[in-house]
């Protein structure tokens, strides 16, 4: 089978994965018990007014009726309107996540850079002892820490002891720096707000990457090609970096599908304690205030883009491991 | 609840859990022996009904572990008296359901903040009258006493002071002889600011730090003139018309101007108004000249008129139902008139005090307000909305031109993840102040810090029990008194408030002191009384410690129940 064909089968099947989520984000949230009424109705607001929000949310058509609506606006590329922003969903889970992406990739990045890195330099030290140990029992380490834990601890220490960094949000208000847009990427104050949360983040991902490298690097040294690179005389660096690491990387590269559900639960922790406008508590507020057209949206594009994620993943490992395309 | 407090909240529910347990009343260690003593106990119990379990309904330790604490206690304290009784916890949404819009449960905790609206003891109090006791009605207990009612519209249409003040305290002793609904406290909450940075911030009712007074007061001690505010609860939309929970009113109350306000000892002050005259059904307020909106247009009668009517138009969800005594409104020269369907004493301090005054000109081109976003709120206040990050701040600057201008050049309002992100911002300096009104045990990390200064004051809003009138026992006086002098009030203010509790008697706290009876003080933990109150009635206990419901024959139970459904 050529690539290209199996990228095209590969996109079929992101599609029909897509169609069959669509039902069930919206059915999903519309089975816990309550209505977005039951989020705002209480001591403060007269539960008579009840049947009038269900109304104007439309939540009081049969669930037939508002699947199809709902169908027929995301046809057409439309979220709907927040309950309760009163704004087009599209429009503010564009804001958020960009804010989520300049946060979580970079930490991505990083975390599979330095922890491949590291992983090979444990794997290839392992037989000398300490550096591998440090490595490897701090990634055990940080694979057991809850993030909400390192999180709070790392803003305790740097931002609340030391004064190194701030401890709120995106950027300092009132220094009049732009916020939004590429333009933020200009300012270091931003730089300064991101430093920490990317530090937990980068630390939160990078054990995985780190550990599976050193395995499928140990496993690696262990072939025969590795001998027959040792016995014409190269040196043990190129040996490692060249020609064994290369292959190491594959399975790091597989790993990245499952890392999606760690990554989105770290996000949501991690933007909670330092204030990060992001997706991530975009969707705890959603889910608390039953604003159905924000929680099908905020899930949706979650569930597209782990979709997307593992099939280009998948695309990638076809096209590095030409034995995937032939099974 | 944010997913990080609830993390927080489990350690917090096994840590209160653990300090509960330490901690023994001394109410109660005498309570088992008491309870023994003073038991009506009968050898033969044929022929009579044991009483079933009752829930007391709360919200779950993960949500709020300190509601689900308070439940337990008091779950305890009944199973100790030999009352039988067990927790319900469930999800808010499941507990509004069922105390708000169905009325299926046997007695339910609640919590009213303290809202501007509860300044005046109509809102408390109407919480509690027959009109209101239907299915999806606020009268959560489903009292329905026609002797209250009678008191409640007394102090409605009472034309002079004096007369409604009776009225109110009248209303207040029936509720506390009856026991619809036993309140525990009013809880002390509390603000904090940058003492070392602003001047002028005075304490206020209700709202002790953030609120439009010290917006406007706010003095820069330093070369700082912006004043930074954070705060956890996102307005989740700045369209008045639109908006369904008073969270957002606060903010508003920033951009838009009202006839009047409510001041910081919570007395009613004009405002765009310069006078406000009540004469019978008829409100007349002459509008302060030279007022403008934001956009330039000028603030005339025309618009508070139109904003009048606009609102009952559009089923506005916080004002509709304010507004539904109104009959006519009319707009001539600088003055409106309103007129009422029946004289309200409480019309100009708990609604004309919220009612924001809507640019005609911008509001008549919105046909289907709950569909519009207003993300560039157009008012005539003291601030001028700039700009807005969902999810992460809104901006504004000083209107310089309002006959009460601020101080300060603008104001930033930062949205946080959790109040520990926010008192943290505080100590650390992003932050000038805290928005958020809390309990003041959550500010003891910054109650000493040099250049911070915490202000409390006693919540007017009310924590405590509904009893479901509807239903056996609860329909009975004798039981519902029994229960409430169950309540471990002290170890619910020691453990759950953290000392940091007044004990209640009356829903209406005694920091209204124009409305709050004194004389009938807190209502008290007693195992003898509670017990007093079983046997008047008729229950019995058998041997085993079973409690039972009284025969036809020695039935003296007391149904306060009497105006019909």
């Amino acid at each position: 089978m050529t690539l290209l064909r199996f990228s095209m089968r590969r996109v079929g099947r992101m599609v029909a994965t897509i169609v069959i989520l669509v039902p069930l984000t919206f059915m999903l949230f519309r089975a816990v018990p309550g209505d977005p009424s039951a989020a705002v109705v209480g001591p403060d607001l007269d539960p008579s007014i009840a049947a009038l929000l269900r109304e104007r949310y439309g939540v009081d058509q049969p669930i037939g009726v508002q699947f199809i609506r709902y169908v027929a606006n995301l046809a057409r590329g439309d979220l709907g309107i927040s309950f309760h922003y009163k704004q087009s969903v599209g429009d503010i889970l564009l804001n958020k996540l960009f804010n989520t992406a300049v946060l979580a990739v970079p930490a991505i990045v990083l975390a599979l850079v330095l922890g491949s890195a590291l992983g090979a330099v444990a794997a290839a030290t392992s037989r000398r002892g300490v550096t591998d140990a440090v490595l490897r029992n701090g990634a055990f380490v940080g694979r057991a820490t809850p993030i909400f834990w390192t999180a709070t601890l790392a803003l305790l220490l740097f931002s609340y002891r030391l004064n190194w960094v701030p401890s709120i949000g995106m950027t300092t208000p009132g220094k009049g720096v732009v916020n939004a847009g590429l333009g933020m990427f200009a300012s270091p104050d931003f730089w300064w707000h991101l430093a920490l949360p990317l530090l937990v983040m980068t630390l939160y991902f990078m054990p995985e990457p780190l550990l599976t490298m050193r395995t499928s690097m140990a496993d690696v040294l262990r072939e025969d090609f590795i001998a027959l690179g040792r016995a014409q005389g190269l040196s043990p660096a190129r040996i490692i970096y060249r020609h064994a690491a290369r292959n190491a990387l594959l399975p790091v590269v597989t790993l990245m599908p499952a890392l999606t559900g760690t990554i989105i639960g770290g996000q949501v922790i991690v933007e909670t304690i330092f204030s990060w406008p992001g997706m991530g508590r975009a969707i705890v507020d959603a889910v608390n205030n039953f604003d159905y057209p924000m929680m099908q949206g905020v899930f949706l594009l979650t569930a597209v883009m782990a979709v997307v994620v593992n099939g280009v993943i998948d695309v990638l490992y076809a096209y590095l491991d030409p034995r995937v395309r032939l099974a | 609840m944010r997913s990080y407090e609830r993390i927080l909240s489990a350690v917090l529910t096994i840590a209160l859990a653990l300090t509960t347990s330490a901690c023994t009343d001394r109410d109660q260690a005498d309570g088992e022996s008491d309870a023994a003593t003073y038991r009506a106990v009968a050898a033969d119990v044929s022929g009579r009904t044991p009483v079933q379990t009752i829930q007391v309904l709360t919200k779950t330790a993960a949500e709020d572990p300190r509601w689900f604490e308070q439940a337990r206690l008091i779950v305890e304290s009944w199973q100790r008296a030999g009352i039988p009784a067990e927790l319900l916890a469930v999800r808010g949404a499941e507990v509004v359901r069922r105390a708000f819009t169905s009325k299926n449960f046997d007695t339910s905790l609640l919590v009213y903040g303290p809202m501007p609206d509860r300044l005046d003891p109509d809102n408390i109090l109407s919480k509690f009258t027959s009109a209101r006791s239907g299915v999806s009605g606020s009268n959560i207990s489903g009292y329905r006493n026609a002797e209250y009612d009678a008191l409640y519209h007394a102090q409605q249409l009472a034309m002079n002071e004096a007369d409604r003040v009776a009225a109110v305290k009248k209303a207040q002793k029936l509720l506390y002889e009856q026991q619809p609904a036993r309140p525990f406290a009013h809880p002390v909450v509390g603000g904090a600011y940058r003492s070392d940075r602003w001047d002028g911030i005075q304490q206020a009712l209700g709202y002790p730090v953030f609120n439009i007074w010290n917006s406007i007061g706010a003095t820069p001690k330093t070369g700082k003139r912006i004043l930074v505010v954070g705060s956890i609860s996102e307005p989740l939309s700045l369209n008045p018309v639109a908006l369904e929970t008073p969270a957002a009113q606060l903010l508003l109350s920033h951009i838009y101007d009202s006839l009047v306000r409510i001041g910081p000892e919570g007395e009613v002050r004009n405002w765009a108004a310069k006078s406000v005259q009540v004469n019978g059904t008829r409100v007349t307020a002459k509008l302060r000249s030279g007022m403008r909106f934001s956009d330039g247009h000028p603030v005339t009668a025309t618009d508070v008129a139109f904003t009048i009517r606009y609102l009952i138009d559009k089923k506005s969800p916080l004002f509709a139902q304010k507004l539904t005594a109104v009959r006519d409104v009319r707009a001539t020269g600088d003055s409106v008139e309103i007129t009422l369907a029946k004289p309200s004493p409480s019309f100009v301090s708990t609604v004309l005090a919220q009612l924001p005054i809507l640019p005609e000109h911008v509001w008549e081109k919105v046909a289907h307000p709950a569909k519009f976003a207003n993300d560039v709120p157009v008012g005539s206040g003291p601030f001028v909305f700039a700009s807005r990050k969902l999810g992460a701040e809104i901006r504004f600057t000083a209107n310089k031109e309002h006959f009460s201008a601020p101080k300060i050049d603008g104001l930033v309002m930062i949205v946080l993840g959790s109040f520990d992100a926010e008192v943290g911002g505080l100590a650390q300096g992003d932050l000038d102040m805290l928005g958020d009104v809390q309990s003041v045990a959550q500010l003891a990390s910054v109650r000493n810090k040099s250049g911070i200064t915490v202000l409390s004051a006693e919540s007017f809003g009310w924590g405590g029990l509904h009893y479901n009138m509807r239903k056996e026992p609860f329909d009975d006086r004798h039981f519902r008194r029994a229960l409430s002098f169950l309540i471990p009030v002290r170890d619910i203010i020691n453990v759950v408030l953290d000392g940091q509790g007044k004990p209640a008697g009356s829903p209406i706290a005694s920091s209204l002191t124009k409305w709050h009876d004194p004389s009938l003080g807190p209502f008290p933990y007693d195992m003898r009384a509670a017990m007093k109150e079983l046997r008047e009635a008729g229950y019995v206990f058998d041997r085993r410690g079973v409690l039972y419901f009284p025969t036809a024959r020695d039935d003296k139970r007391l149904r306060d129940n009497n105006v019909p459904t």
